[in-house]
């Protein structure tokens, strides 16, 4: 549960701080400007570009980290059923173990 | 020495019945993991005696390989021998394969020790070289085929080297087991080619092999 509550909360904060991002891009709209001449580019437009390309690259790595991790939990919940049914089944060949009195 | 054979399989209803009747021979069990065939594979290998293990969905070779491991763990065997469920692997080397493993933890069935090679396509064995070469070096150990599917191991090392990707297993496997010191062995096991069913070894395997290659060399050379 500890697990999970964390990645609510990453997920949250990513959102977050996108929103907030845009928000401020809607409140000050100049802002590509104050960041283009920081990265040393010319046009707000690349800057624009730029900043959109990263944010979009960090959600997609984190969006791919969390399927190849989904992945994994329904290989392994696929191994343990499996598993578990050949345990019962060979179980209900052979008998109940026996209880020492 | 308690000895199970694990025989992962996927739609090979033609082949799996024979295979389990020669491997039961040389082994204590015969357990079969189907993942997920969508034929009757399960059926056929239980009328041939085998214990099956059967996935809910198909998850890859890989899958079914490791589920075969943990079998072998959990019921207290003492070696485990991989063998394919097409046919391609002659379960009369298995005496060979089990006496070269009483000194070694692991020993792979090796198609490049013979001339089995000489018949499978180009793609095919520049993949399995290519493979092959990567591990040598990362593993700094010297094996001609690291992607058989012919093997023995010795169970209680196989805690150490449990897998986690499900198309590369072997190359997964075979790193993990260099880098945790395993002593590994080949022989000499000739392979004719597939007759039936599809090989692993696609165009589509080969484009896909450097991200799925990176994946690997990451789980086992930083994340272990």
């Amino acid at each position: 549960m500890v697990k999970r509550g964390r990645e609510d909360i990453a997920l949250f904060l990513m959102s977050g701080f996108v929103g907030i991002g845009l928000m401020i891009v809607a409140v000050y709209p100049n802002i590509f400007e104050f960041i283009a001449s920081v990265m040393g580019l010319e046009l707000k437009a690349r800057a624009i570009l730029v900043i959109s390309n990263l944010t979009l690259f960090v959600i997609v790595t984190y969006l791919f980290n969390r399927i190849s991790k989904m992945y994994e939990k329904i290989s392994e919940l696929n191994e343990e059923l499996s598993l578990l049914r050949t345990t019962v089944d060979e179980q209900r060949v052979d008998g109940p173990p026996e209880q020492d009195d | 020495m308690r000895t199970v054979a694990i025989v992962p399989a996927y739609n090979e209803t033609n082949t799996i019945g024979p295979v389990i009747d020669e491997t039961a021979t040389y082994v204590d069990k015969v357990v079969v993991v189907d993942d997920g065939s969508s034929d009757d594979t399960a059926a056929v290998a239980k009328d041939h005696g085998a214990t099956v293990v059967s996935h809910a969905i198909n998850t890859g070779v890989g899958g079914a390989v490791r589920t075969g491991y943990l079998y072998a763990i959990r019921n207290n065997y003492d070696f485990i021998v991989q063998i394919d469920a097409d046919g391609q692997h002659d379960p009369s080397y298995i005496p060979e394969l089990l006496d070269a493993a009483e000194d070694c933890d692991m020993v792979i069935g090796s198609r490049y020790l013979n001339e089995s090679y000489k018949d499978y396509s180009f793609v095919r064995n520049a993949g399995i070289q290519f493979f092959t070469a990567t591990v040598n070096f990362l593993g700094r150990i010297d094996i001609t085929d690291v992607t058989s599917g012919f093997r023995v191991y010795r169970v209680d090392r196989l805690d150490d080297i449990l897998h986690h990707s499900d198309k590369h297993w072997a190359v997964e496997q075979t790193l993990g087991a260099a880098r945790e010191g395993l002593r590994t062995t080949e022989v000499s096991v000739k392979m004719p080619t597939r007759d039936e069913g599809e090989s692993q070894f696609t165009l589509d395997t080969f484009a896909l092999y450097p991200i799925r290659m990176a994946d690997v060399m990451l789980r086992i050379l930083i994340f272990r």
